[in-house]
């Protein structure tokens, strides 16, 4: 290749960390620049795609590691929870819900909406960036992924549970049926069953389909050790624990023939060949095509289930941008969230996921958060100047009623909170964006909260109402929470974590022909 | 590489697809047809604690419904007439009927008859089994039903026809709407709106026939504008 375009040239490491010029003090890992005309690499440490089939794959393949027992081991207790309580829910009705008669929505709602928020982030790295060719996604996209489609599924639970007899939830659908009823075609509830639906599945497909060349690595190394047997059992157990006990519970059991059994399943005959590639790369560009307008539709859509109705302080077109951009807020504070800690806890992953990767996290936080910042601003600017006492009045309730203390939560978290990155030093000290990150949660939520309780003011003030949630309504919620973890701490154990061969492909090595000495050609060696 | 799987394990994912394609048909259609009132409901034919025929009493002896089905035109419900009704006509001997003494002396030992006359002598109802139920959040009522103009036959099916009764339609909400949207094929001319004779929603013989003929939609379809028929289809309209 005689012209390198310039991206590629910085992209491919005419910048190694060793030799950045004028690198700036302050950073951690030599990836944060503050000179434009340099790019820095986005794999770091002396890797060859030996050595990140090895890192990515030895997180999936070495010893479970303690933190993870015990933290799976409290998910998945927290997950039980809030089963019982979706369980106590639906033999006992949604009575056990702090639900009153203004405020017929309340927690089941502003989750929904919080968790579907959350899930917009892995499209959007996946999708978004990548036809942006924003090659600093590929150390997050598998993660952020993995954490959109678990935030979905909790999502889906709460409307699902919310419609009080849930064996009659298939009627969200617009099923045949011999009462000849069908849904409300007209109203956004049934837009969001399809929205929602929609974004779920093609974010699935994305997400494994994307996976394939990795499982299939994983399979080609389990294959490698098939016959070795694995002892299974309580080593971990406490010391007094009687021999024949411990005896009794240890097996030597073929887990790598099992995990490629498994794997292969899953790796659908991929067998790494050229023809292979090229319809992957068709396929996921296609995805990624498909994928993009879902990142902005599935949130407007939500939003249209408020602002459909005519609640004021509901029935604004401001709505859906505005949802879009909480969306991606919350969703990329969630990613953050997640990312640190795993950052920490699993050996070698700094090395892919680098500063920089969070700089960039961090900015965009405060893009999005400033643009919902305006939109709060805006609406409360249009409720005076639209003249329209009754959207006065919601205003006025939302940020001095009775639910002062959840307004000002929300404004503190989304818009002063991520305005801290203006400051260098905020966003590239991992610790100090981990709880920015979940500020932003925290205020996502209330955001959600403080738009579903402008219900407890109706069109009726006898029947005002205060609105507090009981104890099942937060148990459930944080149930959720459990849920979601215990998901995606399943995906941290059993599939590759980072998209191995497209991190291959960002790397010095990929572009083997201006580098004579590298020794591997082409992606998918291991 | 050596092979994880045998060769034949390229036929699994068409095998797979195949089954699920065949199995989810079959369940698709299994459901679509078994689970409805139409396989559930209709059909219903219980015994009966006495053996009383509408063949013989509204088809042979051309009975009235409504002679013992009194309140349908007045009520919601289309009322079980109790056995004083029956001893309109089925007196004992030497008391004033409708029946002669003869057929009396004829029928004496008829069982069903014994039931009757005990019931309505001790006043203990005869138990009747219910057929068409609806369930207790919907509201049918009969008698703007009947008086529109809809015929038994429309609901009940051929009375006239059966010694026992038994459930003609599903009385499902579809089945229900079905009729609501288009009510001209139920409409019967009660009024000698059209010149052509007045019909009894009861005669069910002559309006068995009419319903099915081609022209019933054009002359329900008529009756309708003059009467004015718009059958509700909102919800509220029967669940209330």
């Amino acid at each position: 290749m005689s012209a390198i375009h310039p991206d590629e040239a910085t992209a491919i490491g005419l910048v190694r960390p060793g030799r950045v010029e004028g690198r700036d003090p302050h950073t951690i890992d030599g990836t944060v620049t503050s000179d434009p005309t340099k790019r820095p690499p986005l794999v770091l440490g002396n890797h060859t795609f030996h050595t990140v089939s090895e890192t990515i794959c030895g997180w999936i393949q070495q010893k479970t590691p303690p933190w993870w027992m015990a933290a799976f081991g409290v998910s998945a207790t927290v997950a039980g929870f809030g089963t019982l309580m979706i369980l106590y829910l639906i033999i006992t009705g949604v009575g056990v819900w702090g639900l009153n008669n203004p405020m017929s929505w309340g927690w089941a709602i502003v989750n929904f909406v919080w968790w579907v928020g959350i899930g917009h982030a892995g499209t959007l790295i996946s999708a978004i960036l990548c036809l942006f060719k924003q090659k600093w996604r590929v150390s997050i996209n598998r993660f952020a992924e993995a954490m959109t489609i678990f935030a979905v599924i909790c999502a889906g639970t709460f409307p699902g549970i919310h419609v009080g007899r849930v064996w009659m939830a298939w009627m969200l659908f617009p099923i045949p049926n011999s009462n000849a009823i069908w849904p409300n075609f007209r109203s956004p509830l049934l837009w969001d069953v399809f929205a929602v639906g929609t974004y779920f599945t093609v974010s699935l497909l994305f997400w494994y389909m994307g996976m394939i060349p990795d499982l299939a690595t994983l399979r080609d190394r389990s294959i490698k050790k098939m016959n070795k047997m694995v002892t299974v059992g309580p080593m971990w157990a406490p010391h007094p624990l009687p021999d024949f006990v411990k005896r009794a519970t240890t097996f030597q059991l073929p887990m790598y023939k099992v995990a490629a059994w498994a794997y292969g399943v899953l790796a659908l005959g991929w067998r790494f060949s050229s023809r292979h590639w090229t319809n992957y790369e068709k396929a996921y560009i296609l995805l990624a095509g498909v994928a993009t307008p879902l990142v902005l539709s599935v949130h407007s859509v939500v939003s249209f289930d408020f602002a459909v109705s005519i609640i004021p302080g509901w029935h604004t077109t401001i709505f859906p941008p505005y949802f879009v951009a909480g969306a991606i807020f919350s969703g990329f504070a969630m990613v953050l969230t997640l990312l640190i800690p795993a950052r920490e806890l699993y050996p070698g992953m700094k090395d892919f996921v680098t500063a920089r990767t969070l700089e960039n996290m961090c900015k965009i936080i405060t893009v999005t958060g400033s643009m919902v910042g305006f939109a709060y601003i805006t609406e409360f600017f249009i409720a005076w100047y639209g003249g329209n006492p009754y959207e006065q009045g919601a205003f006025i309730q939302r940020a001095f009623g009775q639910y002062w203390w959840a307004y000002f939560a929300m404004m503190f978290c989304n818009v002063v909170s991520p305005q801290v990155f203006w400051l260098k030093w905020c966003r590239t000290t991992p610790w100090f964006i981990f709880i920015v990150s979940i500020v932003v949660n925290i205020g996502m939520w209330f955001e959600r909260f403080v738009i579903v309780s402008s219900l407890s003011n109706d069109f009726m003030p006898s029947s005002w109402a205060y609105y507090s949630p009981t104890f099942v309504d937060m148990m459930t919620f944080v149930g959720s929470l459990g849920i979601f973890m215990t998901l995606f701490l399943l995906f941290c154990r059993f599939l590759p974590m980072l998209a191995i061969s497209e991190v291959k492909n960002v790397m010095h090595a990929a572009h083997a022909h201006l580098h004579p000495h590298d020794d591997h050609h082409g992606k998918g060696g291991h | 590489m050596s092979m994880t799987f045998p060769r034949w394990a390229n036929a699994i994912p068409g095998a797979l697809a195949a089954v699920f394609g065949l199995g989810g048909g079959v369940v698709t259609a299994g459901v679509w047809y078994y689970f409805t009132p139409s396989y559930w409901e209709v059909g219903y034919r219980p015994d009966q604690p006495v053996d009383y025929s509408h063949q013989i009493h509204a088809g042979k002896l051309g009975m009235d419904c409504r002679y013992c089905h009194v309140s349908v035109e007045d009520s919601y419900k289309a009322n079980v007439p109790d056995a004083a009704t029956c001893m309109n006509c089925h007196t004992g001997e030497g008391e004033t009927g409708f029946l002669n003494n003869d057929l009396w002396r004829a029928h004496k030992n008829n069982v069903n008859l014994v039931t009757l006359r005990s019931s309505f002598a001790s006043g203990e109802p005869v138990r009747w089994k219910r057929i068409h139920k609806l369930p207790d959040y919907v509201n049918f009522p009969h008698s703007a039903h009947v008086n529109a103009g809809v015929s038994c036959f429309s609901c009940h099916g051929d009375i006239n026809e059966q010694k026992v009764v038994a459930q003609a339609e599903s009385l499902s909400m579809g089945w229900c709407l079905e009729c609501h949207r288009d009510p001209a094929k139920a409409l019967v001319d009660v009024d000698n709106l059209l010149g052509e004779g007045k019909v009894r929603v009861t005669d069910l013989a002559r309006v068995s026939k009419m319903l099915v003929s081609k022209e019933q939609q054009e002359r329900g379809a008529k009756l309708a504008e003059l009467r004015q028929i718009q059958p509700p289809d909102n919800c509220g309209a029967c669940h209330y």
